[in-house]
């Protein structure tokens, strides 16, 4: 099971996802869009690549006979997919570099750390 | 306030709210489309049709229903777009290809052997790393070129030229016009972009022939500019900068893949020995296979048709064999399938 590249979106479902196996809950499309604010599309392109690499299963809601209306699919980790995505997320995030800050070039500023 | 203003406003209300009413019907229309478009005939794309369904359903607002049927569908639109660009017609069911994901670190697939056509303008100690066509949109853009002059000078001989000749003129017209682009999609077919470890070189024309280079310790500035239509369908034209004044390949239009073949000849120029390296690592190159033991068809043949003799008859001392260790069966109701088995095995060579 090769673990798939990790997209910013695909960060946001794999994380709402496992914080949803630990609930022992299952969520399907909208509340997934919802809760990770991301587009739908950006979404589904998480979950294809997902289910393609076996981390997730998808099945459909099961509807009373006389409700006449499209299912929903719900979606979940499989065992495999849930230690592997444990793994991916534990993994410490590439530190981002100090951000440079441009600083008045001019001798104004008060020097906070005067050297002595 | 007059009659028709008020006519016209109660017209306006009544088209919002049928508007609104249908919004999410096309909202479900578009998501189903989508999903036909993104995913092909897959089982995919099924599925993704009624759950979809179902998540415009849960999305609350009728307009915002709408939107996000638009960005599917667009979404999808883009995607398949890029297949047909790519010459990649259906989605490729089973693992995930990741390049989605990281499209912008790797690289395209690196090609062993240039082709006849290339090959006779290589010398023989230069590394080549690899040739491409042009961007099919550049034979689109000739058509439409040539379509337009068609139909202008049709236009002009239809205004112009006495009634009597104007049919046989027009037809002229037309085979011309076909035969120019016919000639065109000869030359894009024969044309090529080609990068080696010293230089860069286009081969182009078909009746005459231009095979210009520009060595690459000579390319002092490159950029490529991609067009709104260029980003969707992947393609890009680059400028090169020479420490010649004149230089033959300045520009370079309708590139394929310009961002990979950007970092190509970035590496190329800074980085030889890590391409060299590459090369010599990768995986599957074709040529392991090319130096490999060639096997023909018929020696395999033969091979196969050895080992079912020799297992036919194994089997068939196997078949004996059982027979001897089982009791020999008296009513033919204990033991008949195997007798059975083994004798209809036996029967068979």
């Amino acid at each position: 099971m090769a673990a798939p590249l990790m997209s910013s979106a695909m960060f946001d479902v794999v994380a709402l996802l496992l914080q949803a196996w630990e609930d022992k809950t299952e969520l399907h499309g909208w509340l997934i869009m919802k809760s990770v604010r991301r587009s739908g599309p950006a979404v589904y392109r998480a979950l294809d690549l997902l289910e393609d690499a076996g981390w997730i299963t998808g099945s459909w809601e099961v509807l009373p006979v006389s409700r006449n209306r499209p299912r929903r699919r719900f979606y979940r980790f499989t065992a495999a997919g849930v230690e592997a995505a444990r793994v991916q997320l534990a993994a410490p995030a590439p530190a981002l570099p100090p951000r440079m800050r441009p600083q008045p070039g001019f001798g104004l500023v008060v020097d906070l750390h005067p050297a002595h | 306030m007059n009659g028709i203003e008020i006519a016209l406003a109660l017209l306006l209300g009544l088209v919002v709210n049928e508007f609104s009413d249908l919004s999410p019907w096309l909202a479900r229309t578009l998501v189903a489309w989508s999903a036909r478009l993104r995913y092909g005939d897959t089982a995919r794309a099924d599925i993704r049709a009624e759950e979809l369904a179902a998540l415009i359903n849960d999305r609350p607002g009728k307009l915002f229903k709408l939107a996000t049927g638009i960005r599917f569908a667009s979404a999808a639109l883009a995607v398949r777009l890029r297949r047909l660009a790519s010459n990649q017609p259906q989605p490729v069911e089973g693992p995930a290809p990741d390049d989605l994901l990281s499209s912008a670190r790797r690289f395209l697939p690196m090609e062993f052997r240039p082709s006849l056509l290339v090959e006779r303008y290589l010398f023989p100690s230069e590394r080549f790393r690899g040739e491409w066509r042009r961007h099919p949109i550049h034979l689109a853009k000739s058509f439409v070129v040539i379509a337009g002059y068609a139909v202008l000078g049709s236009w002009a001989t239809i205004r112009r030229i006495k009634p009597q000749y104007v049919d046989r003129i027009v037809a002229a017209i037309i085979i011309g016009a076909v035969l120019l682009a016919a000639l065109r999609v000869l030359g894009w077919y024969l044309g090529r972009f080609v990068i080696t470890n010293k230089r860069l070189m286009s081969t182009e024309g078909v009746f005459f022939r231009r095979v210009s280079m520009i060595p690459l310790l000579r390319v002092t500035d490159m950029r490529y500019v991609q067009s709104p239509l260029g980003r969707l369908l992947n393609y890009g034209t680059f400028r090169l900068e020479s420490a010649s004044r004149r230089n033959a390949l300045r520009k370079i239009v309708d590139l394929p893949n310009p961002n990979q073949l950007y970092l190509r000849l970035v590496e190329e120029m800074y980085e030889p020995a890590a391409v060299d390296a590459r090369l010599a690592g990768a995986p599957e190159s074709p040529l392991d296979h090319e130096d490999g033991p060639r096997f023909d068809p018929a020696a395999v043949q033969r091979e196969i048709i050895d080992q079912i003799g020799t297992l036919s008859a194994q089997l068939a001392a196997l078949a004996t064999a059982v027979q001897r260790l089982d009791p020999a069966p008296e009513s033919g109701h204990e033991a008949p399938t195997v007798g059975s088995a083994a004798a209809q095995v036996r029967t068979r060579p």
